[in-house]
């Protein structure tokens, strides 16, 4: 009776693997245009969601220092978006402000390119 | 106190808590009709990120995270949609008990007492009606009316 019902239990368990959401890569590719600010330390990108941080810089490489930032990761995600802000030198943007929303509904690549401190995509 | 009072006052902590485990807390991480568009959910799903959440349990939950990640989320989303009608009360409290003590204490214990709250809410409130069932603001009353 006892092998039966653990028998049960992990056949039911194993079923049950089936009603766990898919999840997807996406690989993202963000590029920041700044204007303004000088001698900018970090450059950075903060979100929910690996390899994104809600308080810790995803670090932003610089193309042109002081104007152009960009970074490319792989998220593993369920869902079709994902929110983030950029941060210079730890200062988030957009304070007050909804996050930026990078949709990617069908896509396993998404490119994004914005200007700090200004909502929306600019391509 | 008249009975009909303090079942009704027990009945407002039950419905508060059923509705908002049904369509936000449960919700969110389960598929029901109601679930956010954003969180992709299909119907019975549970969310992606959960199972992985449960799997940092350690022990069964380690070696069973899909299916106690279903399990607790089932009992939020559909157990709360119970409890708010008090239908099959103790039978889906007890499923909620459980679940919210798992909530407290391997979920949120490190994160503080302020984080450990909602679950310590619904937790007290699956405790009383698990022994004290819907009382008669409930569809469990109506049912077992006629053969009282």
């Amino acid at each position: 009776m006892k092998t039966l019902s653990i028998s049960t239990f992990i056949i039911f368990a194993a079923m049950l693997t089936g009603c766990v959401q898919k999840s997807r890569t996406v690989t993202v590719n963000l590029k920041l245009y700044v204007t303004g600010i000088k001698n900018i330390k970090q450059v950075g990108v903060r979100g929910e969601g690996n390899p994104l941080s809600s308080d810790k810089d995803l670090v932003m490489q610089p193309v042109i220092k002081d104007s152009i930032y960009t970074v490319s990761f792989n998220t593993v995600t369920g869902y079709n978006f994902l929110e983030c802000k950029f941060a210079i030198d730890d200062k988030v943007e957009l304070k007050g402000q909804p996050n930026r929303r990078i949709d990617f509904v069908d896509k396993d690549t998404m490119s994004y390119e914005a200007k700090y401190q200004v909502p929306g995509k600019i391509n | 106190m008249p009975h009909w009072f303090q079942d009704l006052l027990s009945a407002i902590p039950r419905i508060v808590c059923g509705y908002l485990l049904a369509t936000n807390f449960g919700s969110a991480k389960f598929g029901l009709p109601w679930s956010p568009a954003d969180a992709n959910l299909h119907f019975f799903e549970v969310a992606f990120w959960f199972p992985n959440d449960v799997a940092h349990y350690g022990g069964i939950f380690a070696m069973f995270p899909a299916f106690f990640a279903w399990i607790g989320a089932f009992s939020e989303a559909v157990g709360g949609i119970f409890l708010l009608l008090g239908l099959q009360t103790r039978l889906f409290s007890f499923l909620l008990l459980l679940t919210m003590l798992v909530a407290i204490f391997m979920q949120q214990w490190e994160n503080g007492l302020w984080n450990m709250l909602p679950a310590m809410g619904f937790c007290w409130v699956a405790l009383y009606t698990t022994l004290l069932g819907s009382g008669r603001f409930g569809i469990d009353y109506l049912l077992t009316k006629s053969s009282k």
